[in-house]
């Protein structure tokens, strides 16, 4: 449990977390573009920055957003070998560090790619650690409305999401127990080997399919007994009304975007 | 094999930045001796480290302070944690951990390893289960999963007691069992007590069940034993009932007060009255009140 | 009313010319009224047809044969389906299994989402049905933190949001220890005090349906009998072929009545002290 519980959202009564579902998605595909479409290294590393601020201002842990970065390490370097070593262009300033030869400009752009990861990462980190897996859910399934006139299933793939969201940690704690009882069964699992001693995963996962195929059959039937019959008259669980604050980040959002093309 | 727990404290740890943080003790400085053939139940509530004591014993943890001995060897110091192996562990709903497309298969996954002939493996599953009382010929071929409850729970436990091991430590096996499948369950379980002298232990909410099949409970709650007897003395115990909210056995109840009326010996404490016997005794004693006025 | 007319229901319904036609059908010739306002007790051992039997009163399965209907709805009515679930609510056995949202309040709203609960009255109903159950959580507290008591408190309150007129726990307890399951059965019997509903109570233990009006005995997917507990539990050999074992005093009482011992059925250690120390 201790594993999952940093992945999801947990109410910590900050401000983004009365941001407006719709508005956030918004804010955050706006932003997105904006990070990615922007050539000034500058801007990319004040948008970073100002998402890093927003992580302190969502009361987030240092330490998740240190291990999240970190997570990223492997990518950053070999982004930064890719683009300062391997594709400099000839004509670029070179510059020699002992054996290692690399290109100022390739260093730039390296650091440029590594802030649009990052950046891209915080994003829906934040998205999805501030809202509520129901509330988000509601608020994808208000913006994608118009393509249920296409009869696509957006209420219930937007539902199938935020019960997945729900029994992960079950799941995850489940398999730990397995993982257990299969060793408890199998003998000598204090010897060297482990792995070995499992011919293939078969032991591991058939049992937790059985399980989650259970688990999915109890809940569809508690879901419909409670009258749950797809979208048909369903009132909303909450009333959404933008704020202020909605229309300030939206406009935010906008001028970040906009101010790409104008610099 | 005897088991000996000495001072074992636990407490799951948590690093953050420099120094260790140790967490709230889970358990706290537990000493116990488990002799070898005892039936011995454990009671305690969720969240009493009733679950992290059965770890320990099985080797899944090893104890923050103090030591677990078996067989009077410390597995974890000594580097012999083969003698884990001794100790079989039998989870909640062991039924839920089956994969195999038969029976047989599924009793003799945990032999995979041991580097045995055909025909050894097939000694082995059919002994196990014959001590689970499962034919062989009939059960070998079925799927597990075409079995009833109680027949599955007895697949899972054969693949368990095919290792051989001295100690069974089971989490409330009668979970979701209907009475009959309760008392198959339980005479398997005296069987391989008095045959094989397998010490066998488990986790039961149902005092009934404790008082009936225990000769052993200890009690856990927050992390500490509170109580450890025969069932018997401390079911009746009303400071322990209060503790752990429990209403004491009927047939507890009984015992005392035909105890206190003096038509049972005050000795004669391990024997319980079945309703049938103790109606005899009352009809016979209020005759014989009758016949004195 | 719940009137369950000459029932039979197969899980897979078997094809005439294949081989399988012999199947045991999982409940068969069912006939059963519920009436108004009754605590009725389905009895009898796994697999002998109690819980599918639950499953057909809302509609979530349907008879293979013979009809169910609810206050004149019948259940195989795809236009009836909602008011019949509307008023057929199911606690089931496993507290992990039924919740859906993530938090109390998220999760006991799905349900008066569903029936189109006027939006502006579902915060104050969210806030009673927690209230009526007495679970000590706020609608923020995550689904994951409670007990498994709890969570069956919590299933109790989102069913109850509904205003369900007739409640079915389906082994509802099974899965709690003493101390939570002899809790969860006070909640019950408190809440029915305010707000009376129709009990189907689905158990193999006796104890906690002594006070029922009525009990039914499933075997093998077919109804034994139904009675008043008094007259059942006559019958000791019968209830044990139904998996079920009486109360110590029940049984202790029923000896000595037939011995023409004036003990009351509700026998207890305080009235067979009196009983004996009285005379003595």
């Amino acid at each position: 449990m201790a594993g999952t519980s940093f992945l999801l959202y947990q109410k910590r009564n900050s401000w983004l977390e009365r941001w407006d579902p719709r508005m956030k998605i918004i804010a955050v595909l706006l932003f997105g573009a904006a990070l990615l479409l922007t050539h000034s290294l500058g801007l990319k590393t004040a948008q970073l920055l100002l998402l890093i601020v927003l992580w302190g201002v969502a009361k987030l842990s240092w330490r998740v957003l240190v291990f999240t970065l970190l997570s990223l390490s492997i990518f950053f370097a070999s982004t930064m070998i890719y683009q300062s070593v391997l594709t400099a262009v000839p004509g670029e300033d070179m510059i020699t560090w002992g054996w290692l030869t690399f290109s100022a400009q390739g260093v730039i752009r390296g650091v440029m790619m590594c802030e649009q990861i990052a950046g891209i990462v915080l994003l829906l980190a934040l998205l999805v650690r501030t809202t509520s897996p129901i509330v988000l859910a509601e608020g994808l399934e208000m913006l994608l409305k118009p393509l249920k006139k296409w009869r696509l299933p957006v209420h219930e793939a937007v539902m199938m999401f935020s019960i997945a969201l729900r029994f992960l940690p079950i799941l995850i704690e489940e398999f730990d127990k397995i993982r257990k009882a299969q060793l408890a069964r199998g003998g000598g699992f204090h010897r060297k080997g482990v792995a070995s001693r499992f011919r293939g995963v078969l032991p591991m996962l058939m049992p937790l399919f059985v399980m989650s195929i259970i688990r999915a059959k109890d809940l569809a039937v508690a879901m419909e007994s409670r009258c749950y019959q797809g979208d048909e008259g369903r009132t909303p669980i909450r009333i959404y009304r933008l704020q202020r604050s909605d229309y300030a980040v939206f406009s935010f959002s906008i001028v970040n975007l906009a101010a790409i093309f104008v610099l | 094999m005897q088991i000996r727990l000495d001072h074992v404290s636990f407490t799951y740890s948590r690093r953050s930045r420099k120094k260790v943080q140790q967490g709230p003790y889970v358990l706290k400085e537990l000493d116990l001796t488990i002799e070898s053939g005892e039936m011995m139940a454990i009671a305690g509530k969720s969240g009493s480290g009733k679950s992290t004591f059965l770890q320990l014993l099985k080797g899944f943890l090893a104890p923050t302070e103090g030591s677990v001995l078996l067989a009077g060897i410390n597995p974890h110091q000594a580097r012999r944690p083969e003698l884990f192996d001794k100790v079989g562990f039998i989870f909640q709903y062991p039924e839920h951990q089956l994969f195999s497309t038969t029976v047989f298969d599924d009793i003799a996954f945990g032999l995979q390893s041991a580097g045995l002939t055909d025909a050894e493996k097939e000694a082995k599953v059919r002994q196990a289960m014959a001590a689970v009382q499962l034919d062989y010929e009939t059960f070998k071929d079925c799927s597990p999963f075409e079995l009833s409850g109680g027949e599955k729970r007895r697949v899972a436990i054969a693949g368990v007691v095919v290792l051989e091991p001295e100690v069974l430590i089971l989490d409330e096996p009668t979970a979701g069992l209907d009475l009959q499948s309760r008392t198959a369950l339980f005479d398997l379980l005296h069987g391989m007590n008095r045959e094989q002298g397998i010490t066998v232990m488990w986790v039961s909410h149902q005092l009934e069940e404790i008082l009936a099949h225990a000769t052993r409970l200890i009690a856990l709650k927050e992390g500490r034993f509170l109580a450890d007897g025969h069932p018997h003395i401390l079911l009746s115990d009303p400071v322990l009932l209060e503790a752990f909210g429990w209403e004491e056995p009927p047939a507890l109840a009984i015992t005392r007060l035909l105890q206190e009326l003096g038509v049972v010996e005050k000795g004669e404490q391990s024997r319980l009255w079945t309703p049938q016997e103790a109606s005899e005794a009352i009809i016979g004693l209020l005759d014989r009140q009758r016949i004195t006025v | 009313m719940i009137d369950i007319r000459d029932t039979t229901f197969y899980y897979n319904a078997p094809q005439e010319d294949e081989e399988d036609a012999g199947r045991r059908p999982a409940l068969s010739h069912i006939s059963l009224n519920i009436v108004p306002g009754e605590f009725v007790a389905f009895l009898g051992r796994n697999g002998s047809g109690k819980s599918s039997l639950s499953r057909l009163l809302n509609g979530i399965e349907l008879p293979t044969e013979g009809t169910v209907s609810v206050e004149g709805h019948v259940t195989s009515d795809k236009a009836a389906l909602r008011s019949v679930r509307r008023a057929v609510q199911i606690v089931f056995q496993n507290p992990e299994n039924q919740q859906v949202g993530i938090t109390v309040g998220e999760d006991i709203s799905f349900g008066l989402s569903n029936i189109g609960w006027p939006q502006h009255d579902i915060a104050d109903r969210v806030a009673w049905a927690i209230k009526l159950v007495g679970l000590d959580a706020d609608e923020d507290r995550p689904v994951m933190n409670l007990s498994g008591g709890e969570k069956q408190k919590l299933a109790l309150a989102a069913v109850l949001a509904l205003a369900p007129r007739y409640l079915i726990l389906d082994e509802a307890t099974s899965m709690l220890d003493p101390v939570a399951r002899r809790q969860f059965v006070a909640t019950l019997h408190e809440v029915r005090k305010q707000y009376s509903f129709t009990l189907i109570y689905i158990t193999h233990h006796l104890e906690e349906v002594t006070n029922a009006d009525r009990w039914v005995l499933f075997q093998s997917g077919k109804v034994v009998t139904s009675g008043t507990p008094d007259e059942l539990m006559e019958n000791t050999g019968l209830l044990q072929s139904c998996g079920l074992e009486l109360p110590y005093y029940r049984t202790l009482a029923g000896l000595l009545r037939e011995q023409g011992i004036p003990v009351s059925a509700a026998l207890n250690e305080r009235e067979l002290r009196e009983l004996l120390c009285k005379s003595g």
